[in-house]
């Protein structure tokens, strides 16, 4: 999943960062594309995604 | 010179028929009155309903579209992932403004609209903090209600609100999410709703 990949890059980060309290905007709009970050607003910088794929999650 | 005078601009039989109602103008969208004057009104067969002119845009009285969007399958949500709700069937759609293969509502009337909402998480094995949204154009438009369970039996939550549509490309969709840390589903009992209620 993706949060997995986020959190194995920021280990730091916990449920709380996200959506709806947090900085940190995942979706998923049902168009078969998957999960995504839709808004990402957190002081760590936003992953690029070879870093995601770089997780290997 | 006459004392009054009377408009009867747009009437096609302004004393009436010997049985049977009045009838009046009627237009498509895009072949209103190129100069209407306040008050003026008329059928657009557009979109099946009376509209009067305010004086600086068409006003909807009768017709707004109506919808209930369903589905018939459930949708998987990965944890703190808000995700779409795929509703791929209705129960009924008015003015077909609903889309059943991308799951939003794009109303062709301008104006305000109820819009209510309700998705039903399956029972989960850990505890689960769930939550509902109203989209508008792809982002969030207001949430609704959320809770935290532990759950055999599932939760369901609502979500109600007012939206302000422009008749063109504004369009409507139902999120949820929840974040006990792997994938959750929501049920086939999901739903959103609405109706115009009032021009903009």
């Amino acid at each position: 999943m993706l949060i997995d990949q986020i959190k194995a890059i920021y280990p730091s980060l916990t449920d709380a960062d996200f959506m709806p309290y947090g900085t940190i905007h995942l979706q998923n709009d049902s168009d078969g594309k998957g999960d995504y970050i839709k808004s990402w607003t957190n002081s760590n910088p936003q992953p690029t995604e070879e870093q995601l794929q770089a997780t290997g999650k | 010179m006459p004392l009054s005078t009377i408009d009867l601009t747009g009437l096609s039989n302004p004393f009436g028929a010997p049985t049977g109602g009045n009838v009046m103008a009627s237009w498509n969208t895009a072949g209103r009155p190129a100069t209407p004057s306040t008050g003026q009104y008329g059928y657009n067969t557009t979109y099946g309903g009376v509209e009067v002119y305010n004086g600086s845009a068409w006003d909807t009285i009768t017709g707004g579209p109506a919808f209930n969007g369903t589905t018939n399958t459930s949708t998987s949500i990965s944890t703190s992932t808000w995700t779409k709700i795929t509703l791929n069937t209705t129960l009924f759609d008015t003015n077909s403004n609903f889309s059943t293969s991308n799951y939003r509502f794009t109303p062709t009337v301008a104006g305000y609209y109820q819009i209510n909402g309700f998705v039903e998480f399956n029972s989960a094995t850990t505890s689960l903090n769930a939550f509902v949204a109203i989209y508008k154009n792809g982002s969030v438009y207001q949430y609704g209600s959320h809770a935290g369970f532990n759950a055999t039996n599932g939760i369901g939550l609502t979500v109600s609100t007012v939206v302000q549509c422009n008749g063109s490309t504004d369009y409507i969709e139902l999120y949820a999410t929840q974040n006990t840390g792997s994938t959750q589903t929501v049920s086939s009992s999901s739903y959103m709703s609405g109706s115009f209620i009032r021009s903009a």
